[in-house]
Formats: C-alpha cells, structure tokens, sequence
C-alpha cells in the first residue's frame, strides 16, 4: 500500500481520485465538519444552475407562467417605471427567490432578472423585497449574462470555501503540509461545477453542427 | 431585536468580546438572506468585502450596519 510520511494511504473521499492518510482524513473530517453546510449549498446552487442551463438551452420560445390572466406583477421600491410581469421563476431557495421577468418599454418588452428576499429579512426591510440584477431587451442574451454571473458567484463561493479550510486547517494543524486535504474538499466542491463543464460542452457540440449544416 | 440592534448593541456588551468583521456566511445570517445574494451583493459592489491572510472574505459590521441603514438610498 502506498504510504506517505510513514502512513499508509487507505482513506477515500468524494470527489477526490487520491487516498488520504489517518492525519489527513482527520483533518478533511474536521474541515468538511466547518464547511459541511456551505459546500452543501454549492452543490444545490451549481445543480440548479446546471438545470436550468440546460433547460435554457432547449428554450425555443419564451416561458411563461401560467395564463396571462395569473401572471404575476411584482413591484422595485423606488422604480417608478411599469411593474415587472413574472415570466419564469429560475431558482427558489427558503430566503429567495431570482425572476425572469418583463414589462413593457417604449414600442417593445424591456427583459430582467429580479431577486426577492423574503419579507421579514433584515435586508428586505431595508432596501425593499426585490431587486433587478440585470436587464436587456434582448432575452436570450440576459438570460445567457445570467448564467455566466451565476457561474462567476459559484466560483467565487468555491474560492472562499477554499480559504476558509485553509484557515481551519492553520488554527488546528499549525505547520503541517495539508495540501491535499485542502485540494480534496475542493475537488468535491468541483463535483457540482462538472456539470455545468458538460453542458458548456454541450453547447460547443451543437453550436458546432449549426456551423456544420 | 433586529439584525440591526443586535450589530449595534455588541458594542456596549461586556460579556462579548467586539466583532470587527463577519465572514459572508455571517453575514448571510445577519441580513436574512441566502449565502448567493450575499455573494451577489459583493459583486454587484453594494457590500464592501475585505480578504483575510488566507484570502477568506470578510465584511466589517460598520459596512454591515451601512448596508441596513440604507434605506431609501438605492431607488431605481
């Protein structure tokens, strides 16, 4: 078996193609134990994202929620423009909600990502329940900067995840190399972005046979 | 007590020792929102972050405190 500094390596983790020794796996169980519910979240966010890439992808025309007698209105505090109409709810967690949404402007539709808090927020209280990310009056194009910002956040959550496990692993294991064990809870974090990898490929394949034919 | 009150009133708490900044995870918490609003708010530059030594980001309470004060500041 092989050993790294006199100790076997027999520990495998998710995500991760190496094997950890009895130091590092203590050391991942401490750091996944800080991490456990952010890395949780990362995954559900590129998951959600992922899906609705994909969905995006296969859009032909534009989505709507329910009749246009239901469609939902939903006011910006401070906007004194046309309330924004519900189009597509694009993710929904237990604190917030983000929106496709449209109203009209000028001759044509003005399109925009909406974010709603949930009322009793500290937030919401002071800065109202929703606010637009972005907008365009092209759709697809907003909605495609939509899912590179998401992509972008991702990342940068992953970045700060990272650095938090550094910081637990300094504190607790104080001079110690523990590289790898900063490099398996990011491999895991990466699980959930590999998605997102296949679907950019994805779209590379199809916009390839659009050229082709 | 409101995400407010609770930032201000650790300054008077003697049991506490003072908080200088909060992860965004904290934050998260404190604003009542989800942990990719925050993110987005940082990169919408409406909450000022700093990194730590390992390139953790931290948001101070007095930014924290700016940010629920600011009612009325961000109208469209």
């Amino acid at each position: 078996m092989l050993k790294r500094h006199g100790e076997p390596c027999q520990y495998r983790v998710p995500g991760f193609g190496g094997r950890l020794t009895e130091t590092e796996y203590q050391a991942y169980t401490e750091a996944m134990d800080v991490v456990q519910d952010q890395v949780s979240q990362l995954l559900e966010g590129a998951r959600t994202l992922g899906e609705l890439e994909t969905q995006a992808i296969n859009w032909r025309e534009l989505p709507v929620n329910g009749t246009s007698q239901l469609i939902q209105a939903i006011r910006i505090q401070g906007d004194r423009g046309a309330p924004w109409q519900i189009l597509k709810t694009l993710s929904k967690t237990a604190t917030n909600e983000i929106l496709f949404c449209s109203r009209p402007r000028g001759t044509g539709q003005e399109y925009g990502i909406i974010e709603q808090f949930g009322p009793h927020s500290a937030y919401a209280r002071a800065h109202g329940t929703a606010e637009v990310l972005m907008t365009s009056n092209d759709p697809k194009i907003l909605i495609q900067d939509h899912l590179d910002n998401e992509k972008n956040i991702l990342q940068l959550f992953r970045k700060d995840i990272q650095a938090t496990v550094e910081e637990t692993l300094a504190a607790k294991y104080p001079g110690e190399n523990l590289s790898r064990v900063v490099k398996a809870v990011d491999d895991r974090c990466q699980c959930g972005e590999s998605t997102l990898r296949r679907n950019d490929q994805t779209k590379t394949i199809k916009s390839a046979v659009r050229i082709r034919f | 007590m409101s995400a407010t009150e609770n930032l201000s009133s650790e300054r008077n708490g003697t049991e506490q020792p003072e908080r200088l900044a909060y992860s965004l995870h904290e934050a998260a918490e404190l604003l009542g929102v989800d942990y990719f609003s925050v993110y987005r708010l940082v990169q919408r530059k409406k909450l000022k972050v700093c990194r730590a030594l390992r390139g953790k980001f931290l948001v101070s309470r007095d930014e924290l405190l700016r940010l629920l004060r600011a009612e009325g500041e961000d109208a469209c």
